[in-house]
C-alpha cells in the first residue's frame, strides 16, 4: 500500500468494500490450509513463514512510518519468548498469563528502549537496536544464568493451558498452531493498516518528511515515535511468544543478527509500504532459505536472490503485482 | 506585538545579531526586514520563532516574556511561521497535510484557509508533485491554519519570480487585512518590500539600522549607504 493508497482518495474508497471482501473470503480460506497440507514440512515453514512475516511488518511499519531502519528487532521477540518460557518453567505460570506477561514486556521494554532511541540520528538507531539485540543474545547465554534462561543451550518449557481454544500442548504441532499464527498475522497486520491510516499514522510519517516543520506546526514530534516504537515492539512480542509456544523452546539464536537480518531482508523482498508486502516477503524468504539450504548454498544463492530483488524489484515482490492490476483495472 | 529587548544571538565567538531592540507586528500590517547579505535576517526570524536561544536579551509577546518559551508553545499561542526554503511534507496530499495541521491546531474554518490560498483544485495531489508555486502557498496556508495572530515569512518569494513575488505580497496584505493578523516578513526583492509594507526594519552586520514607514526608510541616509545604494 503506497502512501499514496493510505491517504484514502476517493478512488480508494470506492475499492475499499470490494478489498474488504476479498480479504475476508482469503481470511476464513486460511483456516483450512492444513487440511491440504496435512502438517509436516510444508506447514512447519509456512508458519516460520509468518512468524518472520510479524517480524517483517514491524521492520517495514517503522522504515514507512517512521523513517528508520530497525535492525534489531529481535530484541523484543527474544525478549517475549524468554519471559514467556522462563515464567512457564521457573514461576509455574498458565500459557495464557505467561503469553499475555510476555506481551507486556516486550511493549515496556520497546517503550523504554524506544525512549532513547528515538532522539539519535538514523544509523546510531540502527546499530543501538542492533546493539541491545547482541548484548540480550550474551545476556541469556551467560553461565550465571543458566538456571533461568538454559544458557547457551536454551530453554525448553512445557506450557500448560488454553489459548484461544487451543491447548498449550497441542501448539508444538504445526497445523494445531496454524489457526493461531494466522490469525495473530491478521490483527497484527489490521492493526499497523488501521494505524497507518489513521490520523497518529499521517502524524507519524509527516515527522519523517519534515520534522521541524511539524515542530513549527506545534506538534510533539518527540512521544508519538515512541509510542510507535513501543507499539512495534509489542507486535514483535507477538511473533516471539508464538514462535515459543509453536516450538517449547526459547533460544539465545531468537536475538541474533540473522533474526533481525531475516526481518528485514524479508521486509524488503516483500516491500515495506504495504502490510501484504512483508507477509509475503517473509513466507517467500523462508521458503527460500529453505531450499536454498537444501541444495547446500543457503547463503550464496539468498544473498544473490535479494541483490536481484533490491536491483530490480526495489519496491518488493508485491510492487509489479499491483502495477499489473491497475493496468487490468483500467483496462 | 513583538517587543524584542537588546537582543543578541551569537555563534561561538561570531555574533550574529548585537543588541537589537524594536517593536513588531501591528495588526492588520505587513513589517517586512530587510537588509544585505549576512545582516542576520534568518537569525532574527529564528530567535523571534524559538528555534535559536538569545544569548543576551529578552522577546516579549503580547507582553509575556517568551524568551525560553518553545517551539511549538509559540505556535499554539498565536506564532506562526513560513520558510526561506518551502518547507512542507512531500510525501502527504496537500489535503493531508493540511488537515493534520488544522485537527491540531482545532482550526475552524479550513475550507476558507484552501480558497483563500487557491488550493482547491489541487487538494489530493502529493506536494512533491505540485507546482512550485502551489507549495509556497501550501506553506503559507500550513502557517495560516490555527487563527495565528502574527504571521512570520522568511523569504516567501525565494524562487518565485519578480510577479510573483508582488503578486503573493499582495495576498499577504489582503490576508493581513482580512483576519486582523501581522505578517511579519523577511525579504530581498526590495521593490516588492517598498511597495506593499507598512514598516520596515532595516539590519546590517547583525545590527539594527532603522525602522519606518518605506518612504522614511528611502530618505534615510544610513540605509542608503549601507545597503540601497543608488537603487532606491
Amino acid at each position: 500500500m503506497t502512501s499514496a493508497t493510505l491517504s484514502l482518495r476517493p478512488a480508494s474508497r470506492v475499492r475499499l468494500p470490494i478489498f474488504g471482501g476479498l480479504a475476508l473470503a482469503v481470511f476464513l480460506a486460511g483456516f483450512l490450509l492444513p487440511g491440504y497440507l496435512e502438517g509436516g514440512y510444508l506447514q512447519s515453514m509456512l508458519n516460520n513463514g509468518f512468524i518472520t512475516g510479524i517480524l517483517a511488518l514491524c521492520v517495514a511499519f517503522v522504515m514507512h512510518q517512521c523513517g528508520l531502519v530497525l535492525f534489531g528487532i529481535a530484541t523484543y521477540y527474544g525478549i517475549a519468548a524468554y519471559v514467556c518460557a522462563i515464567l512457564v518453567n521457573s514461576f509455574g505460570f498458565s500459557a495464557p498469563s505467561a503469553a499475555a506477561l510476555a506481551l507486556l514486556a516486550a511493549l515496556v521494554s520497546a517503550f523504554l528502549i524506544g525512549a532513547i532511541v528515538i532522539r539519535v540520528k538514523p544509523l546510531a538507531f540502527m546499530m543501538i537496536c542492533l546493539s541491545l539485540a547482541e548484548l540480550m543474545r550474551h545476556l541469556v547465554a551467560l553461565p550465571s544464568l543458566r538456571g533461568m534462561t538454559g544458557g547457551s543451550d536454551g530453554l525448553v518449557f512445557m506450557p500448560e493451558g488454553r489459548i484461544l481454544g487451543i491447548d498449550a500442548m497441542d501448539m508444538l504441532d504445526s497445523a494445531r498452531v496454524w489457526p493461531l499464527i494466522w490469525s495473530a498475522t491478521w490483527v497484527v497486520a489490521g492493526i499497523f493498516l488501521v494505524v497507518a491510516l489513521s490520523h497518529f499514522g499521517v502524524r507519524l510519517r509527516a515527522i519523517k518528511e519534515n520534522e521541524e516543520r511539524m515542530r513549527f506546526s506545534g506538534f510533539d514530534t518527540y512521544w508519538p515515535r515512541v509510542l510507535a516504537f513501543a507499539g512495534v515492539g509489542l507486535a514483535a512480542g507477538v511473533a516471539g511468544v508464538l514462535q515459543a509456544l509453536a516450538s517449547g523452546f526459547a533460544s539465545p539464536e531468537m536475538f541474533s543478527i540473522i533474526t533481525s537480518t531475516n526481518a528485514l531482508l524479508a521486509a524488503i523482498t516483500g516491500g515495506v509500504s504495504s502490510v501484504v508486502g512483508p507477509v509475503l516477503g517473509g513466507v517467500i524468504y523462508t521458503w527460500a532459505i529453505s531450499e536454498f539450504g537444501a541444495m547446500g548454498y543457503s547463503q550464496l544463492f539468498t544473498g544473490i536472490s535479494v541483490i536481484l530483488v533490491i536491483l530490480f524489484i526495489p519496491r518488493g515482490v508485491l510492487h509489479p503485482l499491483r502495477l499489473l492490476l491497475r493496468k487490468g483495472g483500467r483496462a | 506585538m513583538i517587543r524584542v529587548e537588546n537582543l543578541t544571538v551569537a555563534y561561538g565567538a561570531f555574533k550574529a545579531l548585537t543588541d537589537i531592540s524594536v517593536d513588531l507586528g501591528q495588526r492588520g500590517q505587513v513589517h517586512s526586514i530587510i537588509g544585505p547579505n549576512g545582516a542576520g535576517k534568518s537569525t532574527f526570524m529564528d530567535a523571534i520563532v524559538g528555534k535559536r536561544r538569545p544569548s543576551a536579551g529578552r522577546i516579549f509577546y503580547k507582553d509575556r516574556d517568551i524568551s525560553r518559551e518553545t517551539i511549538q508553545w509559540r505556535r499554539k499561542n498565536g506564532m506562526a511561521r513560513s520558510f526561506q526554503k518551502t518547507s512542507i511534507f512531500p510525501g502527504l496530499t496537500i489535503f493531508e497535510q493540511l488537515d493534520l495541521v488544522a485537527t491540531h491546531l482545532d482550526e475552524p474554518d479550513l475550507d476558507a484557509i484552501i480558497d483563500t490560498m487557491d488550493l482547491r483544485e489541487v487538494l489530493h495531489v502529493e506536494a512533491t508533485r505540485a507546482a512550485y508555486g502551489v507549495q509556497r502557498r501550501v506553506d503559507v496556508a500550513l502557517g495560516l491554519i490555527g487563527r495565528p495572530d502574527i504571521l512570520l515569512l522568511d523569504e516567501p518569494g525565494a524562487g518565485l519570480s519578480a510577479e510573483e513575488t508582488v503578486h503573493l505580497f499582495r495576498h499577504l496584505r489582503n490576508l493581513a487585512a482580512e483576519r486582523n493578523i501581522a505578517a511579519v516578513v523577511v525579504e530581498h526583492d526590495v521593490e516588492a518590500v517598498f511597495a506593499l509594507s507598512d514598516l520596515v526594519t532595516v539590519l546590517d552586520l547583525g545590527r539594527h539600522l532603522a525602522t519606518g514607514t518605506p518612504a522614511e526608510i528611502r530618505a534615510n541616509p544610513q540605509v542608503v549607504a549601507a545597503y540601497l545604494g543608488t537603487a532606491a
